[in-house]
């Protein structure tokens, strides 16, 4: 059985991969999909609650909250994938290293990662932003080079059983360099691992950046983002429960999404793998 | 045939010469632990390989033919002792003269499922030679790619498959197609059919004379199949233990066996006629651990003729006869003194 059939068996990874492409598409046409423009402020209106013109409510100024969510899921997005990507980046350049030559370099990198991974991650973040304004590229960095560390050792693993293969003795028998040797003959069978730690890595990622934008020192307002649309809910909680209750759904949802994504994409690539 | 004329090896004949080859692997025994144990898988061998013929290398598992064949195509840096190719030495050749040593000298492997990457098609794993050492490419490399599943036997419209489409003596045409593209001199067999059934080890092994009768190919033919490696040996050399026990011509080895470890390994192959009945000749114990070694010669603890001097001295590959050697205190009369670093008992 191949990939694809495994996968459309499992019905969690389809409704996952259902709830990722749907805010996906809310992203992409939030232009078309928000009914109001997320920063108009409206003070006859504020905190109203659902109703026809404004799905969700409005929040503390009087803007609707379904429009700023539209939006906000941009950036949730956007840090999701460009952190995941640096995490990747490196990862794969790391890890690659690490795993195919060996030796001091593979004990160095190693080293690197232990003592990256003995800090509290989210503390080391706190502490970055307060030295450096909080904007949605430093959040993006700082996620991404406090997340590289898993899928260095995954890299380095795959890199270190898989140069030992056979195809790989045969590809330096014909004389094939290194550099084609780590990134056209083992990289793309390490590819499958990595797309799973990625999956779960958007997932982390995203709900990093609400965490941050709740504490305030996140994306910035007015630039709305789902975190900081709860941190107003929070203080009108008693009176305006949908203020917090749908960005809230909405970074439960999103982060379920992803993670039920990978766990179907590692289960359907290697059924042994189930743990 | 082209035996016999190697007699007095002019070194015109000789494609590939091993001298006092060693490759010792470390290995440490604990995390922290400082003593490392040394696994001597090549201990000392001296050989030679001339052009056009197909030399058999015969020996249990762990007898060190792998690691042998993998020093030889420069997968592994010797310990010790050195591979000459063409007359030059392999191990200190300039980066240019690298490049045509891999277009010279190729590998088989044995399983047909590990040696080719999943994840590229036929075409790209055999026009992949072709595209390292700068070849061809584009239009030309798909002609040569079209050309080369012909020779070996597969059909072109196969080309754009995945190894795991293929069924495993179609792969091992591909591994064989792979290492013919770059038009080698030496092609280095490492068990070739040991991963296949018998009916498809007979067409691989077919394919291998075919190809060595028209592209007059030199192999160096590794197996633990005694019938394969006769079927397909000029000459074959016993390795036991990291050492060569006996080289001698296809025939001669395989009718009369000197060394007591060859006799031992013939007399264990079942007999063919019925009612002929042959002495079985069982060794008793296991192939002693490479890690370390004991004193003299390495098959003493095994060999049912064992003198003293098999206690404590190791015997030297010494010339037996026209085209043969035997590393035997017990054969020839050379049962004094040299010592296996002795340089000239090549062959």
């Amino acid at each position: 059985m191949d990939f694809w059939t495994r996968f459309k068996k499992n019905k969690l990874a389809l409704g996952g991969s259902f709830i990722v492409v749907l805010f996906f598409v809310v992203s992409i046409f939030a232009p078309l999909l928000s009914p109001h423009d997320p920063g108009e402020i409206n003070l006859q209106n504020v905190l109203a609650p659902p109703s026809a013109d404004n799905p969700l409510g409005t929040d503390e100024l009087g803007r609707d909250v379904l429009s700023r969510m539209v939006w906000g899921s941009r950036i949730s997005l956007k840090v999701g994938f460009a952190s995941t990507g640096i995490a990747i980046l490196i990862g794969i350049v790391l890890g690659a290293v690490a795993g195919y030559y060996g030796g001091w370099v593979d004990s160095f990198i190693m080293r690197a990662v232990d003592i990256m991974l003995c800090f509290p991650t989210f503390f080391l973040i706190l502490a970055v932003i307060a030295f450096l304004e909080p904007s949605i590229w430093n959040i993006m960095a700082i996620i991404g080079l406090t997340g590289w560390m898993g899928i260095t050792r995954l890299v380095r693993a795959d890199f270190i059983s898989l140069k030992e293969r056979e195809f790989v003795q045969a590809a330096r028998a014909i004389g094939a360099g290194d550099m084609r040797i780590i990134f056209i003959h083992i990289l793309p069978n390490a590819m499958a691992s990595i797309l799973v730690a990625a999956t779960f890595g958007i997932a982390g990622a995203i709900l990093t950046e609400s965490a941050l934008s709740f504490l305030g020192i996140g994306v910035q307002p007015p630039t709305p983002s789902w975190g900081n649309i709860l941190t107003a809910g929070k203080d009108n909680i008693d009176i305006a429960w949908w203020l917090s209750f749908f960005p809230g759904l909405a970074i439960l949802l999103t982060v379920l999404g992803y993670n039920l994504l990978g766990e179907g994409i590692r289960d359907s690539l290697d059924p042994r793998l189930r743990g | 045939m082209k035996i016999g004329a190697y007699e007095d090896s002019g070194s015109a004949r000789t494609l590939l010469s091993v001298e006092c080859l060693k490759k010792y692997f470390e290995s440490r025994s604990g995390f922290l632990s400082r003593q490392v144990r040394l696994v001597r898988a090549v201990d000392g061998v001296n050989l030679r390989v001339f052009k056009g013929e197909t030399l058999g290398l015969v020996g249990e598992s762990g007898s060190g033919k792998s690691t042998l064949g993998r020093v030889v195509i420069r997968l592994e840096e010797p310990t010790e002792g050195r591979i000459l190719f063409d007359g030059r030495d392999v191990h200190r050749l300039p980066k240019e003269d690298m490049r045509s040593f891999r277009r010279d000298v190729q590998i088989v492997f044995q399983d047909p499922y590990a040696s080719l990457n999943p994840r590229k098609s036929a075409e790209n794993i055999i026009g992949e030679p072709l595209t390292v050492q700068r070849i061809c490419d584009g239009r030309e490399r798909r002609e040569r790619v079209v050309r080369l599943m012909e020779v070996v036997g597969l059909t072109p419209d196969q080309m754009r498959r995945y190894p795991h489409e293929f069924s495993g003596g179609q792969r091992q045409r591909i591994g064989i197609a792979r290492a013919i593209a770059t038009n080698p001199k030496l092609i280095i067999a490492d068990e070739p059919v040991s991963a296949l059934d018998v009916s498809v080890q007979a067409q691989i092994l077919n394919l291998l004379k075919d190809l060595q009768r028209d592209h007059n190919l030199t192999y160096i033919f590794i197996s633990h199949d005694l019938r394969v490696v006769e079927n397909m040996s000029d000459r074959i050399a016993v390795m036991y233990l990291g050492k060569i026990v006996e080289v001698a011509e296809c025939g001669m080895l395989c009718g009369e066996p000197l060394h007591p470890y060859t006799q031992a390994l013939f007399s264990a192959l079942p007999v063919m006629k019925p009612g002929e009945r042959k002495e079985r000749i069982i060794l008793e114990g296991d192939v002693p651990s490479p890690v370390n070694p004991q004193a003299g010669c390495p098959f003493h603890p095994r060999c049912r003729y064992r003198i003293r001097v098999c206690e404590t001295q190791v015997p030297a590959l010494t010339r037996t006869g026209k085209g043969r050697s035997v590393a035997c205190h017990l054969i020839g009369n050379d049962a004094s003194g040299q010592g296996e670093e002795e340089r000239g008992a090549v062959i």
